[in-house]
């Protein structure tokens, strides 16, 4: 009796560990779902470019930044735009590594204010992937994004920040 | 030997047959052996994180800095609440647990001896680790007892030092909880129905299936953070993809019931306490039981109160604003129920209905800044600053600690079999409450003043609060040196205690003699 107790309770115990880890997807979907975190969505440039254009304005402003262990320059080109719902605009960033090596970097962003963050649609991104600069390299890189009609009505101004993050632990990956 | 072996055999007859020193005490599997080790341990635990709160309290007696510098002050309020919480808190409620839920469920032991002696031994390992990390390079853990990623990505080895720790010590209280459920579940005396258990072993059940549902959570973030670490994997970390705030949701999730876990128990404590000295049955006792499976349920959607300034949608902070007020409802049907079972009691005041009532009132307040914090606009002020660490010392200190050591003067006869020293407990009880709340009251006005936590310096125009902090925690820490003494008398002599203790309480564990045998329950009680 007391076996079969313990290993009901035990079977909970390792189910709850798993529940630990299935909570890193979970949120991930519910960041996607919600906008939670400034998550963006992403849809294909064929159907952002068949999207009615109204004729509602949002200032977006573009900022930028590299973290500490990175030696590399990321600002923002288009420093800011006024951007019609439903119309594709991009915005380019300049990047360049001030180091004597390769540098693999990866971009992560975020929309701000949080809720905007889910009716702003990319349909193209430099974060999207890691990127390569090789030593002195210079580029510049786009994002092209539209914002959606269901964009809340009091928004009247977003900003979509970037920050650059050396991503060589990882690149194996 | 050959007595040895038919006290064995045929044990019942020689009830108080103790093996030799060292098999009693390092491998043992009687139940109320194993709960005195437990209760030796937390409050071996008490005085070195109590000390670390000294140290705290010292470097803050003025501004600027006077004794340590700012990254040990780190460390210092990190090891404080590592060992507070896992240390003293948790393992001080497995103490009682052991010792009193056999007796109070007329079992002759827990359900499973051997493991209950090794859950008590993984402990003193586990906290050898974690201590010894002040002796690595870098210090030990200074972020905080919450780890938060992506600081503890970055930390040194003792980061590591005090994940293995937390991973011993996780293992330890599911090995408990297990326990204590296997033998509330399976080992009550022939009629003890569930509605007839004792508050102090439905508390503990409950406490044991939280256990079980948020150590294994803990243990994942924390294992989540050392492959970030060491492995290339990136949960937290946002070079690699993963996000920080992810962590403390994980946390959170196990960290509300955590609190909810360290302060159960003793509310089953204070259960058993007021009914004893009013001279009347537990007012509303199956609505006590509701309400501690309501908190219960509660504490696994409140989390993300602790994180309102994270940066969440509106919708989420008013849902998880509302859910924290909720519980507001059941904590308070166990606050009415106590009053009501002292209204018209023939009351008495000795020290451990001291304690209990001291437990009401203060965990109440405790329970009052806890409703400010919820309200999320206004926790917006009060995050991060002394208003948070006065109120969850009211609610862990005046409610967990206190109620222990209420438990503890309550039991004590039973367990040595001497009654200790009242006048010297109940000036115990006077000086702690005094001390306490001339430590923490001010921290509620020095956090709505704006003082953060975890600085080791702070603008002069909070001095003065800060100096009666001080100088209230410095006699709270030496205050607690009588408490050793009282305990040490109380186990060398005294005056006997009957198997009654008290005047006609309630309860099977009063029904076995003083000090309680090595063996009880050998045959299951009848139960009225």
């Amino acid at each position: 009796m007391n076996s079969s107790l313990v290993s009901k309770l035990v079977i909970i115990t390792v189910i709850m560990f798993g529940f630990g880890y299935a909570l890193v997807p979970l949120y991930e979907a519910f960041c996607k779902v919600t906008g939670f975190g400034g998550k963006t969505d992403i849809i294909q440039e064929a159907v952002a470019g068949s999207v009615e254009i109204s004729d509602r304005d949002v200032a977006v402003t573009f900022t930028s930044h590299t973290n500490t262990n990175l030696p590399w320059e990321f600002k923002p080109i288009t420093r800011a735009l006024d951007v019609k719902i439903g119309e594709v605009q991009e915005a380019l960033f300049y990047v360049k590594n001030y180091s004597d090596r390769p540098i693999t970097g990866m971009a992560t962003f975020n929309v701000t204010p949080p809720r905007a963050g889910f009716h702003f649609k990319k349909t193209e991104c430099f974060c999207f992937s890691k990127q390569v600069l090789q030593p002195g390299e210079e580029q510049e890189m786009a994002v092209r994004f539209m914002l959606d009609s269901e964009m809340p009505e009091d928004v009247h101004e977003l900003t979509l920040s970037y920050t650059f993050f050396d991503n060589e632990k990882y690149a194996g990956q | 030997m050959s007595h040895a072996a038919t006290a064995g055999d045929h044990g019942h007859d020689d009830h108080d047959h103790k093996p030799p020193f060292f098999q009693r005490w390092f491998m043992s599997t009687n139940h109320k052996d194993i709960g005195t080790l437990y209760l030796i341990f937390s409050l071996t635990m008490l005085f070195v994180g109590g000390a670390m709160a000294l140290v705290i309290r010292a470097e803050l007696f003025q501004p600027g800095l006077q004794f340590i510098d700012p990254h040990f002050f780190n460390q210092m309020t990190t090891m404080h609440a590592l060992i507070m919480v896992f240390g003293a808190v948790m393992p001080g409620f497995v103490g009682f647990a052991n010792w009193m839920v056999p007796l109070m469920i007329g079992a002759p032991d827990m359900a499973l001896p051997r493991m209950n002696n090794w859950s008590f031994w993984i402990l003193p390992f586990a906290f050898t680790i974690l201590l010894s990390s002040f002796f690595v390079p870098g210090g030990a853990p200074a972020s905080g007892w919450t780890l938060y990623a992506p600081l503890t990505i970055q930390g040194g080895m003792s980061v590591d030092m005090a994940i293995v720790a937390i991973h011993m010590m996780g293992i330890s209280s599911i090995m408990g909880a297990i326990n204590v459920i296997v033998t509330v579940l399976n080992m009550r005396a022939p009629g003890m129905t569930l509605m007839k258990m004792p508050m102090f072993v439905w508390t503990w059940l409950i406490t044991a299936f939280l256990l079980i549902a948020v150590m294994p959570v803990f243990a994942g973030a924390v294992t989540m953070l050392l492959t970030d670490r060491h492995f290339g994997t990136a949960f937290f970390n946002p070079a690699g993809g993963g996000d920080p705030v992810l962590y403390q949701h994980i946390f959170w999730f196990f960290g509300h019931p955590e609190v909810y876990i360290m302060i159960l128990p003793a509310f089953g404590i204070i259960s058993h306490i007021i009914p004893t000295f009013a001279r009347k049955p537990l007012f509303g006792y199956s609505s006590m039981v509701f309400a501690t499976a309501a908190i219960a349920f509660l504490s696994f959607i409140v989390w993300a109160h602790h994180m309102f300034t994270v940066g969440m949608p509106l919708q989420g902070e008013l849902f998880f604003m509302y859910a924290t007020m909720l519980i507001s409802v059941p904590t308070g049907v166990k606050v009415f129920n106590w009053v009501t079972t002292m209204w018209r009691g023939s009351m008495t005041f000795e020290t451990p209905m001291l304690y209990a009532i001291g437990v009401v009132f203060l965990f109440t307040l405790g329970g009052l800044s806890g409703l400010m914090l919820a309200i999320t606009p206004a926790d917006f002020q009060y995050h991060d600053t002394y208003f948070v660490v006065a109120h969850f010392h009211y609610v862990l200190f005046s409610g967990a600690v206190m109620a222990m050591m209420g438990g503890a003067f309550f039991w004590l006869p039973k367990w040595t079999g001497h009654m200790y020293n009242e006048t010297l407990g109940k000036i115990h009880f006077w000086l702690t409450a005094i001390f306490f709340n001339i430590t923490f009251f001010p921290q509620h006005f020095l956090g709505l003043a704006g003082m953060p936590r975890r600085y080791a310096d702070y603008p002069v125009q909070f001095t003065e609060f800060n100096q009666w902090s001080s100088f209230g925690a410095f006699g709270l820490g030496i205050s607690q040196l009588l408490f050793v003494y009282i305990i040490v008398a109380t186990v060398r002599g005294g005056k006997k205690a009957t198997a009654e203790v008290w005047d006609n309480p309630e309860g099977l564990e009063w029904t076995v003699p003083s000090p309680a045998p090595f063996h009880t329950f050998d045959e299951p009680p009848v139960i009225r």
